[in-house]
């Protein structure tokens, strides 16, 4: 009994012992700290003698450290699983044999030349001289080789990741290192589109199989930079690679990689001077930063991600093409841009917007002007009379409600009710992973990998596909036709027709609808320079300066 | 009162068990495929059962219960479905900073709402009493969001005097990293000084009518002595109540404030893990917040009992 005074604390002393425990408790809180996962082991890195053929001409060294920020935490580390939010890794801390910049031009990495068979039935690689992995170890072909190897590992293709690498190489048999620096691949049939492939393909060394993501300890690459510590929901910090084979550079010392949870406080922490480079996740930053001196905005339009919706083609007169085209002419895309979009993207009709891809036609682009007439015209040739549909939008886009909101307005005058509803984002992805959309009529939606070889878009967007690949069940044989043939055509005016002509295909039939281009875009202090980007929109800062 | 305790804690396990099975429905009934959230839309249905499976999604509702309750009964929390960490860790490296920021927020309130509570009590319709019941309104109507919005705006961006964001950077001392505290502090503890003002004060107008204040300062006791010996013991009952309340729930996480400062406490995590359906994650930190109230209410009745002596802890 508490009131027992012989048992029990007086009032006195139990307030003397709660202070000290209270005390106590805030010595310990403050104390603690997120133990950082520890630094990659190995051999103090020695200086690497200069490489071949560097991308950017090497000046004085700036030294410094680049903070930046974005929203969210990393989730692996991982470059094969290419996940979004840990894109701004990949390029710093790995390397590939080849990448493609914005516009789709290869550039040389870890390969300093790269042959081609003339029957497309394989490759080689010639390695630079003189790469090693961040913990100091010589980097060969054979290290190539093992990254093969594991994508045929029973274990490891349980991961995701390494399942989607081994998807995009598919049609690659065999890879065999003739000599140290030389790197022979083997193909089963003949790929035109390799170098994208290759572009994936980030080398990576997978030292514990039940890490394949890189999360029990950091990983280890060949990059300018490398993974030191990783503070969950925090920082991570990449030094500098001592060992790069790129002479000089990088330029900078660190890269210390900030995670911010909102996207309301980007802004501050870039106007605070608390870093000097972001990833804008809420579009409206983007117009009050181009106007200010203090800051450089770049946009990269071909990242290939783009705003579209997907159509329940189960559910009529939705079946009707003539009700996809007239849904696609009641789309004011042009008008919703500087609204609806905060004017950074473009309007488009067709997923093939960039002149890079091989698919890409100009008349193709935007062929559906915002036309009301034209639309009520074709939904009277339907047969239909009135409709009402229903579409679900998230706010983690809210471009997406955004643009449906503008367009209810739109298709009221032609007699069409459409229904807006916001939902949270794991109830709007389990709509887009249902073949019925769950009984809605339409889904606001973002694909990806536009802007790649038409091959890889069609092996990995599988919603454009005419055949059994595509789960809301629209069936064209002859673009199934068509992306089967162009996966192995070797003549680039052949190949080039074909996926063109996918393109007409897609945009007559609109089984998906697209709106808008989908651009990443960051701000950067007036102070950096040199950041520029590969064709996946990832940032790479070998050549940045503070 | 050892009795007491432990039939209080006796009557956790029910209470733990029935909270068990409410967070497991809640959480797995929910719309969302942590398959689909971790692989995206490129995945192939192949690839997402391959991943279902791996996360032991295949078997039956039941059946996970089970598994998940034995697992937590031996104190195997798992590993986060979308970041591969044992869960045992990321709230081992969270509570830290949400126990830091809870703490200090909780002594910012107190020594603000105590004396302001007390003030407005003893000079009940003056000045001060409306000045200080003033604020107490606006703080209360403040969203905890929008003033640390505010506060960034000023405080980092346009003096720059502290870290618009987290919780420290590398190779920042444990004093330097208060400095990232300041503003979430202040943002939790505007609100707080306001209940206990406004509780306090309440209580101690009660109390300051009663009999036997009048009779100690018939007995020509000094008023500071009246006030802190007599009235202020009494009247802190129910200002105990909330204090405890409120500690409890800035433990479970001040979800919002730890989002806008970008703070890596519990209440981020939650939101995070609720958002990628991390399923190990949700459920082990609710269980934590479920854990901290019913811990912080047997605390809260045993303090009854010090601060009052006729409370009694019947057998």
């Amino acid at each position: 009994m508490i009131g027992d005074k012989d048992k029990a604390l007086s009032r006195r002393q139990f307030l003397r012992i709660s202070a000290i425990i209270g005390t106590g408790l805030v010595a310990t809180a403050c104390g603690a700290a997120a133990t950082p996962t520890q630094a990659p082991a190995g051999a103090a890195p020695t200086k690497a003698p200069a490489a071949a053929a560097p991308t950017v001409a090497p000046t004085a060294k700036s030294g410094g450290t680049f903070n930046y920020a974005e929203g969210g935490d990393f989730n692996n580390f991982n470059p094969w699983n290419f996940g979004a939010v840990n894109f701004e890794m990949y390029n710093p801390v790995f390397s590939r044999l080849t990448w493609k910049d914005g516009d789709g031009k290869i550039n040389y990495d870890l390969a300093e030349s790269m042959e081609v068979a003339k029957d497309g039935m394989g490759a080689r690689a010639k390695l630079r001289p003189n790469i090693k992995w961040h913990d100091g170890k010589d980097f060969s072909a054979d290290d190539f080789v093992n990254t093969f190897n594991y994508m045929h590992d029973d274990v490891l293709l349980k991961d995701p990741s390494v399942l989607k690498m081994s998807g995009l190489a598919k049609a690659v048999k065999e890879v065999k290192a003739t000599d140290k620096s030389t790197i022979d691949f083997v193909f089963s049939n003949p790929i035109p589109y390799f170098t994208d492939v290759l572009d994936y393909w980030y080398a990576i060394r997978i030292d514990n199989k039940e890490d394949a993501l890189f999360l029990k300890k950091p990983p280890v690459g060949t990059g300018p930079f490398k993974m030191a510590e990783w503070v969950p929901n925090q920082y991570a910090r990449f030094p500098k690679n001592d060992t790069y084979f790129v002479k000089d550079q990088p330029y900078i010392n660190e890269y210390l990689f900030k995670r911010l949870e909102k996207a309301e406080t980007l802004m501050p922490n870039l106007q605070s001077g608390g870093v000097s480079g972001i990833l804008i996740t809420s579009m409206s930053d983007v117009d009050p930063l181009k106007k200010d001196a203090n800051y450089r905005v770049d946009s990269n339009t071909y990242a290939g991600s783009i705003f579209n919706i997907i159509v329940n083609l189960q559910k009529p007169p939705l079946d009707k093409k003539e009700v996809r085209q007239a849904l696609s002419y009641s789309l004011n895309r042009e008008g919703m841009v500087p609204t609806a979009f905060f004017g950074v993207s473009d309007p488009i009709v067709t997923a093939f917007y960039s002149p890079s891809s091989l698919a890409y036609r100009q008349d193709l682009v935007m062929p559906h002007k915002f036309d009301l007439d034209k639309a009520g015209k074709l939904l009277d040739a339907a047969g239909v009379k009135s409709l009402e549909l229903t579409i679900n939008t998230t706010p983690n886009w809210p471009q997406m409600k955004l643009f449906c909101l503008i367009w209810q307005q739109d298709l009221a005058k032609i007699k069409v009710k459409l229904t807006v509803n916001e939902v949270e984002i794991a109830k709007f992805y389990d709509i887009g992973a249902d073949a019925k959309l769950l009984g809605n009529d339409l889904h606001p939606w973002l694909n990806g990998r536009t802007t790649r070889d038409p091959a890889t878009f069609f092996s990995t967007q599988t919603n454009y596909r005419g055949g059994a690949l595509n789960k809301y069940l629209w069936k064209n044989d002859e673009l199934e036709k068509l992306v089967a043939a162009g996966a192995t055509e070797l003549d680039p005016e052949k190949r080039k027709a074909t996926y063109q002509r996918c393109n007409e295909i897609l945009v007559d039939e609109e089984p998906m609808i697209s709106v808008a281009t989908n651009p990443r875009i960051w701000a950067f202090s007036k102070n950096v320079t040199g950041v520029h980007w590969d064709l996946n929109g990832n940032m790479m800062i070998d050549t940045l300066k503070l | 009162m050892q009795r007491y305790l432990i039939r209080r804690l006796l009557q956790l396990i029910p209470t733990l068990f029935l909270a068990s099975l409410v967070i497991f429905m809640i959480i797995s009934l929910a719309p969302g495929d942590p398959a689909f959230m971790m692989l995206g839309p490129e995945a192939t249905p192949e690839q997402l059962k391959l991943e279902r499976a791996r996360l032991g999604l295949d078997k039956p509702i039941p059946v996970r219960y089970l598994i998940w309750l034995s697992d937590v009964a031996k104190l195997k929390l798992g590993t986060s479905q979308a970041t591969r960490r044992p869960v045992t860790t990321m709230v081992a490296q969270a509570f830290p900073y949400t126990l830091r920021l809870s703490l200090s927020a909780l002594l910012i309130s107190l020594l603000l709402g105590f004396p302001s509570g007390i003030l407005s009590a003893v000079r009940q319709d003056s000045r001060t009493d409306a000045v200080i019941t003033g604020f107490n309104s606006l703080a209360l109507a403040v969203p905890p969001f929008w003033l640390g919005i505010l506060m960034i705006i000023l405080f980092a961006v346009q003096l720059r005097w502290l870290p618009p964001s987290g919780a420290g950077g590398p190779g920042e001392s444990p004093l330097a990293s208060l400095r990232y505290l300041i503003m979430p502090v202040i943002s939790i503890a505007i609100s707080n000084v306001a209940v206990f003002s406004r509780f306090l004060r309440s209580a101690m107008i009660d109390v300051l009518s009663a009999d036997y204040v009048r009779t100690a300062r018939a007995k020509g006791l000094k008023e500071s002595v009246v006030i802190n010996q007599h009235a202020l013991k009494n009247a802190m009952i129910p200002v105990i109540t909330i204090i405890g309340i409120q500690f409890g729930r800035l433990l479970g996480g001040a979800v919002i404030t730890e989002s806008v400062f970008a703070y890596p406490g519990i209440g981020r995590l939650v939101v995070n893990s609720i958002l990628n359906r991390d399923y190990p994650v949700v459920q082990a930190t609710m269980m934590l917040v479920v854990i901290i109230f019913l811990v912080t209410n047997i605390i809260i009745d045993l303090t009854y009992g010090y601060l009052d002596p006729r409370v009694k802890y019947e057998n």
